[in-house]
């Protein structure tokens, strides 16, 4: 009987130690902004097909696009989400998002080379679409600082992905591979464009 | 005791646990490396920080040492009127200098020595002014602020080494502007809801 309790007592004892704080605001402070802003452009879809097609047109235009477009998106994002933080509305911002998709999808499924500058301009159109989703989420930021910087890093690292994946272009077999992946981009944004996705 | 008295004394020891936070801010690592680490748990003096440091690297670490010696310089001034709390609130002029640093490297512009220099003095003298320990007095806060200049230099260094490293290098020098356009844009943002909230006031 003895040993029976002493178990018992034993067990409870087992089980309190995997205990943990409970943690029910996590989201607070620096931590909690950097974690929250930099998961709000890979949680949503849109976002990230637009992302990694920017790269991945990048990687298929060459030298300078292939860095020109990773330095001028946050930027041109930032003015986005600079109108986003101050409340100015951009009509049909997510309609904008998915039309991205869409736009970049088929600029690589095309192989469509136009001048640095044309690629830049429509790059930079749709960043002010992108930038605005995340900006009007900055005022309720646990750290408004932190939260921008995170989700500036994730598009960065985004963006990244594509370039990877389209260093395959200088094989031939790579090129098709590229080319089919701006198309299933293409097609997944008329998927969120016509809200079948 | 028992053997099975002394297991029941370990398991319950045991149910009491405690995170592990190596560097939480931060009980018992003293007041050194308190003030140490301060520059890397303020964000503003984090971006602004590696957005110098790697502006100064990417123009080349020896050619622009005179910069970081008017820096090391002008922290400690910072740090001396951090002393008498002479600072006020001081993100907003902070964010800016992180968002004109951030475009200058993002846009790999050369503003020549003086203007480095120039740029580096007012950014030491700023953070050094707002690494202020209000809380602290006397000893604690010296060996503090002191830790402050040290942990503010490395991080200095670091980023200037890392961009120098990085300039001899094709795709890692691209790195380096991307994280300018990172640091600008963010700088930006914050900058643009601080002015959104002194507006809507």
């Amino acid at each position: 009987m003895k040993a029976r309790h002493f178990q018992s007592l034993a067990m409870a004892a087992i089980i309190i130690a995997y205990a943990s704080a409970a943690s029910a605001h996590e989201g607070v402070g620096i931590t909690g902004g950097f974690s929250s802003g930099f998961m709000h452009p890979i949680l949503g879809w849109d976002h990230v097909i637009a992302m990694v097609a920017v790269g991945l047109w990048g990687a298929f235009l060459g030298s300078p696009a292939i860095w020109v477009l990773p330095v001028v998106f946050p930027l041109v994002m930032a003015f986005g989400g600079a109108l986003g933080v101050m409340g100015i509305p951009i009509p049909a911002v997510e309609t904008g998002i998915a039309a991205s998709a869409v736009v970049l999808g088929a600029m690589v499924a095309f192989a469509v080379r136009p001048p640095i500058w044309v690629a830049a301009v429509i790059v930079g159109a749709f960043a002010i679409f992108h930038g605005h989703a995340h900006g009007t989420e900055l005022p309720s930021a646990a750290n408004p600082l932190a939260y921008s910087l995170g989700f500036v890093i994730a598009t960065g690292l985004l963006h990244l992905c594509g370039i990877a994946f389209g260093l395959v272009v200088r094989w031939p077999a790579g090129k098709i591979a590229v080319q089919a992946g701006g198309g299933i981009i293409a097609l997944a944004g008329v998927g969120f464009l016509t809200g079948i996705v | 005791m028992s053997v099975k008295r002394c297991s029941l004394v370990c398991m319950l020891a045991l149910a009491v646990p405690e995170p592990v936070l190596a560097h939480s801010p931060i009980k018992g690592i003293g007041n050194f490396y308190n003030g140490l680490l301060h520059p890397l748990f303020v964000p503003a003096h984090l971006l602004l920080l590696i957005a110098l440091g790697l502006f100064i690297g990417q123009k080349g670490m020896y050619e622009n040492r005179a910069a970081f010696a008017v820096f090391l310089v002008t922290t400690a001034i910072g740090l001396i009127g951090a002393w008498f709390s002479v600072g006020g609130e001081m993100d907003i002029v902070l964010l800016s200098a992180a968002a004109i640093i951030g475009l200058l490297l993002a846009s790999n512009l050369s503003i020549g020595l003086y203007f480095s220099a120039i740029i580096a003095a007012l950014v030491g003298l700023l953070v050094g002014i707002d690494s202020a320990q209000e809380t602290l007095s006397g000893t604690v806060k010296l060996v503090t602020l002191f830790g402050s200049g040290v942990g503010i230099n490395l991080l200095l260094l670091y980023s200037m080494g890392f961009a120098d490293y990085f300039n001899k290098k094709p795709w890692q020098k691209i790195g380096v502007r991307v994280i300018g356009s990172w640091v600008a844009a963010s700088s930006l943002l914050v900058l643009a809801l601080s002015y959104s909230l002194v507006s809507t006031k």
